[in-house]
């Protein structure tokens, strides 16, 4: 079987049908290329011929058009290629992008038909089509600056010319995927189908009464919408749209420089001068390691955990269909809202109905946003709030599949709820416990089935926040663990699995950034060099803001809990610099987070947020203490990698991706380097070590290096 | 290697730099001819001999565009052998075009230059010529800023008020304004039409009345850059950076003038060859590339420089000419470098005068030898901050 097949009906329409033997979906690779050159050689021929009316492009495979470039042949390329080599990938571009121009010079009209989403290549090969017709709902779009890359088969310059500089820009550089509906109003799609005779019929239908068609820019005077560069209209866009990308991305993110600058450069110049323009910069990412690290972290690894790689392997598909939640605070409330968005019955309880009632109002707060905001109508709203019943009865968990405890983070509190909780549901109901940070193992004695106890951490606000950090206790069974996935999907977010530890993952990493900070402002180093270094990082919160968000007071009792809590279990406290400054904050300088008027830093009314002022006689009273920026940087990373390489040595994070999704999606680490781990990757494993024992030495064991990095770095073995 | 002497510095007076300014109604060609006819004539120049004609400009495009110095020669009563010569330094392109005479003439290469710049501001504004940092990759691989954010930084870096540069502003009005009124300014040649009728006589853009009550209530200039995304582009450069605090005002940076300005330098032998008098010596000149995003903190590095190439220390300087092309800037040369109000800038500057680009440094320099032979004085710094982080310097010394 051919990747592609060229059949001509009885009117002389000659259809090109995308069909990539073994595979589900068709992708855009070597097995394309040659195919698609094959395939364009022949039909110029049989256009030369003549008795061909026109071209029908559409996929044999059935709700699929194209799935794009295929990544997994990218992620196979050197990344430091000799200068030939690189030439050969130049001309291998230029080789990929040739046919799809040969297609829309044809001299014959050519449609394409999108039966399923048309994402990427698929999207590319659409738009050298003159006419394109979508069923109705398909996803269309150019999404690859979302994995660190850009169009590269002449999807940039496509989209310059059809819709100009700013629209392109727009599109391409946030990776945004249209609904069909939407492309229709932009003019990237010409018609929307029923269903797919109806998709054959209307494309076919064009091609008869269009035998002269052409793209708009290989027609006469044809000038690219609102003109380029230098057009007065266009001085905004060139001149602040640079550092706005710049500011956006912190400058990590080469994507989408070359995105910007690609459309600007294509717009100066004619159509295929452009495409030349187009296969530098794509190849300029093609050999880039930010694209690399976000194709493996959100392309591959996030495919295969959205497939469930750490889903046990429970055949049964669980469904929840009535949710329990204890506790009607923010985070009750927040994943009672996410719960009835998706249509679950939500029983959402707390001590009083006054208590659960207010968590009701903060979902129906959140739907009156998006009412205002036109993103639901008012039925949606109804529908959903219906859907939440507030309570202070635990009778009215009876019925629910599953329970999550969103109680104060106190193990005689979690404890009662649990017994009483089990008393009423029923006995093949799962109890979640919504900790950040308490053993799941610990808290499950007071359960009489531990088997079906389980952690779910949310993150908050939980309406939010897309990922869900799934703890196992030890005695947690495959069953459980497979509905608490099962759930986490059903609730539109993404789950990782971890094994049981004090903090897990995610509050285990994420603590030694933070603790990081407060060594650092201990230490006497400039704390806005703390922050922009976590910015310049590409973190979307410095440690110190962190903690004034939570405020100080928060984080203070959580500390004394913790405490109070190791005290309790007969262990050893240590003060360290976290507890110590937020202790000073709190009890010296009334300095108790933002809602409380301000915490590390200052909110002016009306003005810029800007560092307390007393930090400085606080901290550093003698003058800052110099230590080199790259230290400062390295120092707030780097110890969150290592942390993340101590918790699979310790077996708490099992699968790479796992880490990598979760310490992005859920902690904030810059999403640039793929993850925690993949960071280390890109580093390179050896002068990961080399760095990291540097930092050791000048700033403590926190950069101790773990056994399992040192075996990795001899070796070579790669996070994957 | 030969000494390059000053033989004459003679500028048009400036004018606003928009429709309504005086010398709006002047192509930028006439603003140069002026200035070739008076220098001929006041030195009763045999133009034969001289080689070449340096002209800066900020905005060499349309009518100062390609080869303004070879255009106005040919146009003028200028010998035809006298070649010329465009040069863009942007903002220290006057006194950079006097410093590359100064140097063919210290080789032995050349006898008799005149150098200088123009710039109409009010026909061919600032971008006017385009520019390879308005390149989308250009400006995001360059860390590329609006040069005036670079100032705002400058006071914020260095804890420069908006109180603080106000008052030089006022300093530079009044000196400027008194200088104007007591006839300091030798080097003015008024500018006249084809008739002989003078179109302006005097710089029209100063304001002794300026108070720091007006001043105050003037807006930030460049509030706007920075909230628009090049303050989020300057912090990515200087990470201890938290917040700019604008304070430049149209009243505290340098004005927007048309005018021209040209010096003569040449050998000793080709001085004496025409009976001229040389008026200083130039000691030495010094070009400086800094950090190109806060862009203007060039002058003390090249006044530095400059000193050291000519064996000389601060001390050894009477009288220092910074163009102000916005006042932290001056603040910080001052600051760095140790200097006391009385000793820089005495007769004000492009504060209350205005800035036009190419012509300002050739401008100065005459502003700068002017007074040095008005109060007797031996030595003096004439300095300048440019796009790109450039800083230029030249030492003169009084014959």
């Amino acid at each position: 079987m051919a990747y592609i097949r060229l059949e001509k009906d009885s009117d002389g329409i000659v259809e090109l049908i995308f069909d990539q033997p073994g595979k589900a979906v068709n992708t855009m690779g070597r097995e394309y290329d040659e195919a698609m050159r094959a395939a364009l050689t022949e039909l110029q021929t049989m256009v030369v011929q003549g008795g061909v009316s026109g071209v029908y492009v559409r996929s044999g495979k059935p709700q699929q058009f194209f799935a794009g470039g295929d990544i997994n042949e990218m992620l196979d390329m050197d990344l430091n290629p000799s200068a030939e080599e690189k030439t050969k990938m130049y001309e291998g571009v230029m080789a990929t992008k040739a046919p799809l121009r040969q297609l829309e010079t044809l001299g014959v009209p050519v449609a394409v038909g999108l039966n399923g989403p048309a994402l990427g290549g698929g999207f590319e090969i659409a738009l050298a089509c003159h006419y394109r017709v979508a069923i109705k709902g398909v996803q269309v779009g150019l999404p690859e600056a979302m994995i660190g890359l850009m169009p590269g088969a002449g999807g940039v310059v496509r989209m310059t010319y059809l819709l100009g500089m700013q629209e392109a820009i727009g599109l391409i550089s946030q990776g945004r995927r249209l609904k069909a509906a939407q492309a229709l109003e932009k003019g990237l799609l010409h018609e929307l189908a029923e269903d797919e005779a109806d998709m054959h019929a209307r494309a076919k239908a064009w091609i008869k009464a269009n035998g002269d068609a052409k793209q708009p820019w290989d027609q006469e005077g044809y000038a690219i919408p609102a003109g380029g560069p230098d057009e007065a209209a266009n001085q905004g866009l060139t001149f602040f749209g640079p550092a706005n990308v710049m500011v956006q991305t912190k400058n990590l993110m080469p994507a989408q420089n070359a995105i910007f600058a690609c459309v600007v450069d294509c717009a100066r110049v004619d159509f295929d001068t452009a495409q030349k323009i187009e296969g530098r910069y794509f190849l300029s990412l093609l050999l880039d390691q930010t694209a690399r690290n976000m194709m493996t972290a959100f392309f591959v690894q996030m495919e295969a955990l959205n497939k469930g790689a750490s889903r046990p392997n429970v055949s049964e598909r669980f469904k929840c269909k009535k949710l329990g939640i204890l506790g009607a605070g923010q985070m009750g409330a927040g994943i009672a809202t996410v719960a009835a968005q998706k249509g679950m019955q939500v029983v959402l309880k707390d001590i009083s109905q006054e208590n659960a009632d207010r968590g009701r109002a903060y979902a129906e707060a959140f739907f009156n946003k998006g009412l205002a905001k036109g993103k639901l109508t008012e039925e949606v709203k109804n529908a959903c709030m219906a859907l939440i019943q507030a309570t202070a009865d635990y009778s009215d968990l009876a019925d629910c599949d599953i329970v999550i405890e969103a109680v104060f983070e106190d193990r005689g509190i979690k404890a009662a709820v649990t017994a009483e909780c089990e008393a009423i549901i029923p006995s093949d109901s799962v109890f979640a416990s919504n900790t950040s940070a308490l053993p799941i193992s610990e808290l499950a004695q007071a359960s009489v089935r531990a088997q079906n106890f389980i952690g779910m951490h949310f993150f908050s606000p939980a309406e939010k926040m897309p990922l869900v950090e799934i703890i196992r206790g030890q005695q947690t069974s495959d069953e459980t663990l497979a509905k608490a996935f099962d759930l986490a999907q059903q609730l539109g977010k993404t789950p990782i699995v971890v094994n049981d530890a004090a903090g897990f993952f995610t509050t285990r990493v994420i603590s030694k950034t933070i603790t990081q900070g407060a060594i650092m402002l201990e230490e006497g180093v400039n704390p806005v060099l703390i922050e922009s270094a976590a910015r310049d990082n590409g973190s979307p919160v410095g440690p110190l803001a962190a903690i004034d968000e939570i405020s100080q007071e928060t984080a203070y009792k959580n500390g004394q809990q913790a405490k109070a809590d190791t005290l309790t279990q007969g262990r050893d406290w240590q003060d360290n610099a976290a507890s110590r400054i937020l202790d000073r904050m709190v009890n010296e300088f009334g300095r108790r987070g933002k809602v409380h008027g301000g915490g590390y830093y200052e909110y002016p009314e009306g003005g810029k947020k800007h560092i307390w002022s007393g930090l400085k006689d606080a901290f550093a009273p003698q003058g800052y203490t110099d230590i080199p920026y790259q230290d400062i940087k390295d120092r707030l990373t780097f110890c969150q990698c290592l942390e993340a390489v101590r918790t699979m040595e310790e077996g708490v994070v099992n699968v790479v991706g796992d880490g990598n999704i979760g310490s992005i999606m859920g902690i904030g680490f810059p999403a640039q380097t793929g993850g925690v781990f993949q960071a280390i990757n890109a580093y390179g494993l050896s002068a990961f070590v080399t760095r990291a024992r540097e930092l050791e030495a000048r700033y403590g064991s926190d950069f101790e290096v773990p056994s399992l990095l040192l075996e990795r770095a001899e070796s070579g073995e790669l996070f994957r | 290697m030969a000494e390059a002497f000053i033989y004459d510095a003679i500028r048009t007076p400036r004018g606003k730099g928009k429709r309504g300014g005086s010398l709006y109604e002047v192509k930028p060609i006439d603003l140069v001819t002026n200035l070739l006819e008076a220098l001929k004539d006041r030195n009763d120049l045999d133009t034969t001999k001289v080689e070449d004609l340096i002209l800066a400009c900020g905005e060499p495009v349309k009518e100062q565009g390609q080869n303004i110095a070879k255009a106005a020669l040919v146009y003028s009563s200028w010998d035809d052998v006298t070649t010329g010569a465009q040069l863009h330094r942007f903002c220290a392109g006057g006194l950079d075009a006097v410093n590359m005479a100064a140097a063919k003439v210290a080789a032995g290469y050349e006898d008799l230059v005149a150098a200088g710049g123009v710039e109409s501001m009010s026909r061919l504004g600032i971008g006017a010529s385009g520019g390879a940092t308005g390149d989308p990759w250009v400006a995001m691989k360059s860390y590329f800023i609006s040069q005036g954010l670079g100032a705002d930084m400058i006071a914020t870096m260095d804890g420069f008020s908006r109180e603080d540069v106000d008052r030089y502003a006022v300093m530079s009005q009044q000196r400027a304004a008194q200088a104007r009124d007591k006839g300091y300014f030798k080097s003015i040649v008024p500018v006249r039409d084809f008739n002989g009728v003078t179109i302006l006589d005097h710089d029209e853009f100063i304001r002794g009345d300026t108070s720091l009550e007006g001043l105050a209530k003037l807006k930030p200039a460049f509030q706007m850059f920075n909230d628009f995304g090049h303050g989020g582009v300057a912090k990515l450069k200087y990470p201890e950076l938290e917040n700019i605090h604008c304070v430049h005002t149209p009243g505290n940076s340098s004005g927007i003038v048309d005018g021209a300005g040209l010096v003569l330098v040449g050998s000793e032998r080709a001085g004496k060859e025409q009976n001229l008098t040389p008026r200083a010596r130039i000691l030495s000149c010094a070009l400086v590339g800094t950090e190109p995003t806060i862009m203007l903190t060039g002058p003390a590095p090249a006044t530095e420089k400059a000193l050291k190439k000519a064996g000389l220390s601060v001390d050894d300087i009477d009288l220092f000419e910074l163009n102000e092309a916005f006042a932290s800037v001056v603040l910080r040369y001052q600051r760095t470098l140790n200097i006391p109000d009385e000793k820089i800038n005495v007769n004000g500057g492009a504060i209350a005068m205005g800035h036009p680009i190419g012509a300002t440094g050739a401008m100065i320099l005459g502003t700068l030898l002017d007074e040095l032979e008005r109060r007797n004085l031996k030595r003096g710094v004439v300095t300048l901050c440019a796009g790109g982080g450039i800083g230029i310097a030249t030492v003169i010394e009084r014959v």
